[in-house]
């Protein structure tokens, strides 16, 4: 297996599962985004982007705030340095993946 | 892959303007310009109120960008964050450094075409002209361009002919920009208040602890 193949399998399995990778790219455009924002873009059900969340936000990549907006109380989500730094490395991996195939 | 990737961050860019209230607050602060020069039209040059008037375009242009900002997050607030979700946008400088070089680029353009064609510009309204194309290439460029929004290169598109036509006229400049703004305010206001209208159908308010 050449080097380059082999650092598919280095690949961040956290951030490659597909759910969590929208979840990232989302939070990786924005400052930050709340629940209700995430849910809609993702199309996940409440519990499952609970559970993404949680997984992501144990990892560190993803800092989870309960707060208010005015009124309305909101669960805002943003991407930690360390998940920036984790989308980003992800992205130049797959990028180098697939230049890779296509040569 | 990476191209799904691409759509979702323009996606989520695009939800800013997914409400039409940044138009519509835009297209106000744009008709209030075209009151404004219009107004400088009707008083004349030499009268006194219009010299105020002159000087204190700065104050009303800033006191609209801050005051447009502030109604924008307040609609939000409002309408949209209860609906489809609170996002907050990173301020990296990146769309203002953008609007720099689109503007530098644009001055630059117009400047170096009015000395090449020095007596096709003499007859016209050359401010009207570059007011026209540099607004239009604003919204094609910066915000067309970064979001894939369609009616923001029709609105650019409108705004480079607007300031074409009206260059092209033969009324004092004032009234050519009071023309300019007015009317060009008054279209971006229709393009929000028809997306606002077809937001609000589309996104029912929801119950409360559905942000949870």
């Amino acid at each position: 297996m050449s080097d380059d193949l082999r650092r598919v399998t280095e690949l961040d399995r956290l951030i490659h599962e597909p759910a969590r990778l929208l979840i990232v790219t989302i939070l990786s455009t924005v400052e930050s985004a709340d629940f209700l924002f995430l849910q809609r873009e993702s199309g996940l059900t409440k519990g499952n982007l609970s559970a993404h969340l949680s997984k992501l936000e144990d990892a560190g990549y993803v800092k989870i705030q309960k707060t208010f907006k005015g009124k309305l109380p909101l669960t805002v989500c943003k991407l930690t340095a360390a998940g920036t730094e984790a989308v980003a490395q992800y992205r130049q991996q797959m990028q180098s993946f697939m230049n890779l195939t296509t040569k | 892959m990476d191209d799904k990737l691409l759509d979702v961050e323009k996606r989520v860019k695009r939800y800013w303007y997914s409400d039409g209230i940044v138009e519509l607050s835009l297209g106000g602060m744009f008709f209030l310009l075209g009151v404004y020069f219009g107004l400088q039209g009707y008083l004349g040059e030499n009268s006194q109120a219009s010299v105020i008037m002159q000087i204190g375009l700065f104050v009303i242009v800033f006191a609209g960008i801050v005051g447009v900002g502030w109604l924008v997050n307040t609609l939000k607030a409002r309408i949209t964050y209860p609906r489809t979700g609170y996002v907050e946008y990173r301020k990296d400088g990146q769309d203002i450094k953008k609007l720099k070089h689109i503007i530098m680029g644009v001055a630059l353009a117009v400047a170096a075409s009015s000395i090449v064609l020095f007596d096709f510009f003499r007859n016209l309204d050359s401010m009207t002209l570059a007011t026209g194309v540099m607004v239009g290439a604003v919204f094609i460029a910066l915000r067309g361009n970064s979001t894939g929004t369609t009616r923001f290169y029709v609105v650019g598109i409108f705004s480079i002919l607007l300031g074409v036509v009206l260059s092209l006229d033969k009324l004092p400049q004032e009234y050519n920009l009071a023309l300019f703004y007015g009317l060009l305010g008054v279209v971006i206001m229709v393009s929000g208040g028809i997306v606002l209208l077809g937001y609000l159908r589309e996104n029912p308010m929801l119950a409360e602890d559905d942000n949870e």
